[in-house]
């Protein structure tokens, strides 16, 4: 009896205990399927950005705080405006310290990521002397906190100090690339005071030389900031060993994150707002408005809190919370955009600066891996098995945040042609088919392809590939991130109908940067047939130099095409200001990797904040202006 | 007892040693160049040399290794080059948080744990004893973040009642200033322990229930309140102080995940997030100091066995 008893009493408290978890998890479930199936219409497959811009709302009005989430892991470490690449990020370049150091040319212009006059400290650079001389006039009215005009010396400032850090160290900037700037100003001159004269060791296309050098360009208080102690006299920063000095003082108050919000140094700001504390252990910091700030719009809202957090869902949960005026909103959260909006939150997407690819190793000796994929109609026939819009739709993998693309910058760039988000190869197995036994290859569904028509003709396997030649790939994917692992898979599941085997893996991050990327590790040019961990961020103006070009320090796959060399060398070196988009277009269709759909960067922001659409349009590129945003 | 307190003491000491040199090799070997990994995919060729320069790592791991040893012995942990502080600063800053938090719940999953262990094991196969079982049961085989978030889940973002994130102050002692703000996390943490510390009491209790001296005790006309508090809780608390040392570990384990949803930065997360950025004095000064508190409270605990238990010095 007791027995019996027992076990019903069991029964029920299993019952009693799992009631709760089922609801829980019914209503969580529910509200996911509610939320994928309610926003549709913002997320068709491939559009180019997630939900509509609200338009701006309400009166206008000074006073109130924001509360900011930071990136998780992704807090600011490093206040000097020359970042090394250890602490380089867009959160602390673009959220941190553009909110307090204007650059001497600002972008984006709203969604659009090019130049924005507007924000830009100088009027347009003139170019002469057959482009390799640069004038750069700055616009009059704009000054430091303490009440100083910014000035030509003060961006020859920043030129001397970056010369320093580098001579230092390379690493001690995390835009350097060598050989480009400032490695190719040979002279940086103030010749008025409020014109700088910079000489270059060569011509350069001005486009580029604005949109991807001149933006990098952050006068600094020269007149605060040129000592080589607190308190000590103001060194001339042309002479090299001062400029050392002055690094040296800087760097060492930059490394203090105690004194950040304390320095006297930092808060000389030309920016709108200004640091106000700085919480060491928990990384969270706060601003408060410039009042002295001469730019186009004083800032209205008076405390912007970044608040810091420990993970994605953390964060998440704070939005639901309503504890959050703005966020970013990851992946693994789309599912919930309705429950966001229904808490009282305008959300909207667009895909970053950058683009998503599988890399490919022109390099990999492997059982002819290296001739297989040099040929074109090879790439061409493995871009026709990868279904951009299928993998966008795909609740496993993109779940609608993600935009097709087929190039090396987003549709919303002024630089990109038209086509950048249309498929050069479609997703069609079947001309992946064609095209294989168009070029001598037996295909053989669900086993193994071979050629049989070796030789360099036109319907013939290509240069190097004996017949009886199989085609095998590895695919390294980036092990977290589910959707790498999605991705290579479906890959490898096409792949594999057509008689090629693609074996996918996983590994971390970290290993594929630091063991299949050629540059890094050429001795392991040999282990990766293809790998993906992710994309490249790029600048405004996206050439692709040091990346696909044949000698790029970063061209991790060792692509080799003389045409896409020359294109380069004119979208850097040229006269023609859209120079880039006949590159954009060769790499586009040649294929140096295989392209992926770009990701859409969410942001959430509370229906109560409000200001111009175009301030929030630049979200997605990670820049914030907080300055034209109130509380209504 | 002196001689069996250096014996263990010296085992200590080679074994975090150990830890240390098995850790750097590991850390080390399977990193072909941190610079890469801390500069990104995008940095220069000659920015990663440089990086690895400064660092000194390009120099031979046996080189690398003994410099590391040497700052240590002065009781330097290395420097950041992520979060731009010294690993000691960081670890001082984190420990105290990470501490009172699993210190807490470890207290409260003791007080808890004990006399329901020996409670179920009192009233075997009752009602109660199959309730608290199954509750056990779930609570044992449910993995922290989901017992996390089905906290949150309910009482925060369903009722209302409790915020969804710990304290944002960088406190110490924040648990005792923001109770209500540290009650998730630690009824987390606490539930996950209680279940597991419970199940060991209820069984050692048992075991002890049946032993030759409580019949005695109870033939002599004891109470069994008395029974219970004067001979058999002692002896069944033996196995528990054991475990006790060896969760120390789990709990720093299970404090990143409770870290990680509650907004907690602490010890945990902090490794958590240098595992991900390749931080390796953070790593190699993280994994140090859990290795002495794990070998520290390992010896607590032998040391609490050892006086409950004067035959065990002679193991």
């Amino acid at each position: 009896m007791s027995g019996v008893r027992g076990r019903r009493a069991l029964i029920a408290a299993t019952l009693a205990t799992l009631l709760p978890l089922a609801a829980c998890s019914g209503g969580s479930g529910s509200g996911g399927a509610e939320g994928t199936g309610g926003d549709q219409a913002a997320r068709k497959s491939g559009s180019q950005t997630f939900g509509e811009l609200p338009a701006e709302s309400g009166t206008p009005k000074d006073g109130g705080t924001i509360d900011i989430a930071q990136q998780p892991g992704a807090g600011p470490y490093y206040m000097l405006p020359i970042v090394p690449g250890a602490f380089n990020s867009t959160y602390v370049t673009y959220q941190f310290q553009r909110l307090m150091y204007r650059p001497l040319y600002w972008f984006p212009e709203g969604a659009s990521p090019k130049v924005n006059p507007a924000l830009s400290l100088a009027e347009p650079p003139e170019f002469s002397d057959g482009n390799k001389t640069v004038t750069i006039k700055l616009k009059p009215g704009y000054s430091w906190s303490d009440g100083s005009p910014v000035e030509a010396g003060d961006v020859v400032f920043f030129i001397d100090l970056l010369k320093a850090a580098l001579r230092k160290n390379a690493a001690n900037w995390g835009g350097y690339t060598p050989g480009q700037f400032p490695d190719n100003v040979t002279s940086a001159k103030a010749t008025s005071a409020d014109t700088v004269t910079l000489k270059l060791e060569e011509a350069y296309n001005p486009e580029w030389f604005t949109a991807d050098e001149l933006t990098s360009v952050v006068p600094l208080p020269a007149k605060q900031w040129a000592r080589a102690s607190a308190g000590g006299p103001i060194l001339d920063a042309s002479e090299p060993k001062n400029a050392e000095a002055i690094y040296t003082f800087l760097d060492k108050a930059s490394r203090d994150p105690a004194g950040f919000a304390t320095n006297p140094l930092w808060q000389t700001v030309n920016g709108p707002y200004r640091l106000s504390a700085f919480d060491v252990t928990t990384n969270f910091y706060a601003m408060s408005a410039n009042e002295a700030y001469s730019g186009p719009q004083k800032p209205r809202i008076k405390t912007l809190n970044f608040r810091p957090f420990t993970s994605e869902t953390a964060k998440f949960n704070q939005l639901l919370s309503g504890n959050l005026t703005m966020a970013t909103v990851d992946q693994g959260h789309v599912g919930q955009v309705k429950a966001l909006k229904a808490a009282g939150y305008h959300v909207y997407g667009a895909p970053r600066l950058g683009f998503n690819f599988i890399m490919l190793n022109f390099k990999d000796t492997t059982d002819n891996v290296d001739k297989i994929l040099g040929q074109r109609y090879v790439r061409q026939a493995l871009q026709h098995l990868i279904d951009q819009p299928g993998y966008i739709a795909s609740k496993g993998m993109y779940n609608g945040a993600a935009a097709e693309s087929y190039g090396t910058a987003p549709a919303s760039s002024p630089y990109a042609p038209k086509n950048v988000a249309t498929a050069p190869y479609p997703y069609d197995p079947a001309a992946a088919r064609k095209l294989l036994e168009d070029h001598g290859w037996k295909v053989v569904p669900n086993g193994a392809t071979t050629c049989e028509r070796p030789g360099t003709g036109p319907s013939e396997c290509g240069e190097g590939i004996p017949q009886g030649q199989t085609i095998r790939f590895n695919l390294f994917y980036r092990s977290e991130p589910q959707l790498h692992s999605a991705v290579s898979t479906a890959f490898s599941s096409e792949a594999r109908k057509l008689g090629i085997e693609i074996a996918v893996a996983p590994k971390t991050f970290s290993f594929l940067i630091q063991n299949y990327n050629v540059p890094a590790a050429p001795s392991k040019a040999g282990e990766w047939a293809m790998s993906t961990w992710g994309g490249f961020s790029t600048t405004p103006y996206p050439t692709m130099t040091g990346t696909f070009d044949s000698k790029g320090s970063g061209n991790v796959g060792a692509y080799n095409d003389p045409e896409t060399d020359e294109l380069i060398r004119a979208s850097v070196h040229g006269e023609d200001r859209q120079a880039v988009q006949a590159e954009m277009e060769r790499l586009r269709t040649e294929l140096p990797v295989l392209w992926l759909p770009t990701a859409h960067t969410i942001w959430a922001w509370k229906d109560t904040l409000s200001g111009p659409q175009e301030t929030f349009a630049a979200l997605p590129t990670t820049v914030l202006t907080p300055e034209y945003w109130y509380l209504r | 007892m002196i001689q069996f307190v250096l014996r263990r003491l010296a085992t200590s000491a080679i074994v975090v040693l150990g830890v240390s040199v098995i850790t750097f090799i590991m850390l080390h070997g399977m990193s072909g160049s941190p610079g890469r990994a801390i500069l990104g995919v995008q940095a220069s060729a000659e920015a990663v040399a440089a990086f690895d320069r400064e660092h000194g790592y390009d120099r031979s791991l046996f080189v690398q290794y003994f410099t590391y040893l040497g700052r240590l012995l002065e009781g330097d942990l290395g420097y950041s080059y992520k979060l731009n502080q010294s690993v000691n600063a960081l670890l001082a800053e984190n420990a105290g948080r990470t501490a009172m938090l699993a210190g807490v719940a470890l207290v409260l999953a003791i007080a808890i744990a004990v006399p329901l262990g020996v409670f179920q094991a009192v009233k075997r196969n009752s009602i109660g004893d199959n309730v608290l079982t199954t509750l056990t049961f779930i609570a044992y085989s449910m993995p922290v973040f989901l017992l996390a978030m089905l906290l949150i889940q309910v009482f925060a973002l369903g009722l209302g009642v409790l915020p969804a994130q710990a304290s944002q102050s960088s406190s110490t002692f924040v648990i005792f200033t923001e109770p209500r703000a540290m009650l998730l996390p630690v009824l987390t943490l606490t539930g996950i322990t209680v279940a597991l510390y419970s199940r060991y009491q209820r069984s050692a209790a048992l075991d002890q229930l049946a032993q030759d001296y409580i019949r005695v005790a109870r033939a002599k006309g004891l109470s069994m309140r008395l029974v219970l508090t004067r001979h058999l809780l002692r002896n069944a608390c033996l196995p528990l102080v054991t475990l006790i040392g060896m969760t120390i570990p789990l709990l720093l384990a299970g404090n990143l995940v409770v870290e990680s949803v509650f907004n907690y930065p602490g010890l945990g997360l902090l490794f958590f997030n240098a595992l991900n950025n390749q931080d390796y004095p953070v790593l190699l000064g993280y994994t140090l100091v859990a290795a002495t508190l794990t070998v520290l409270g390992n010896l607590l605990a032998d040391l609490l066995v050892a006086v409950s238990d004067p035959r065990t010095q002679r193991a």
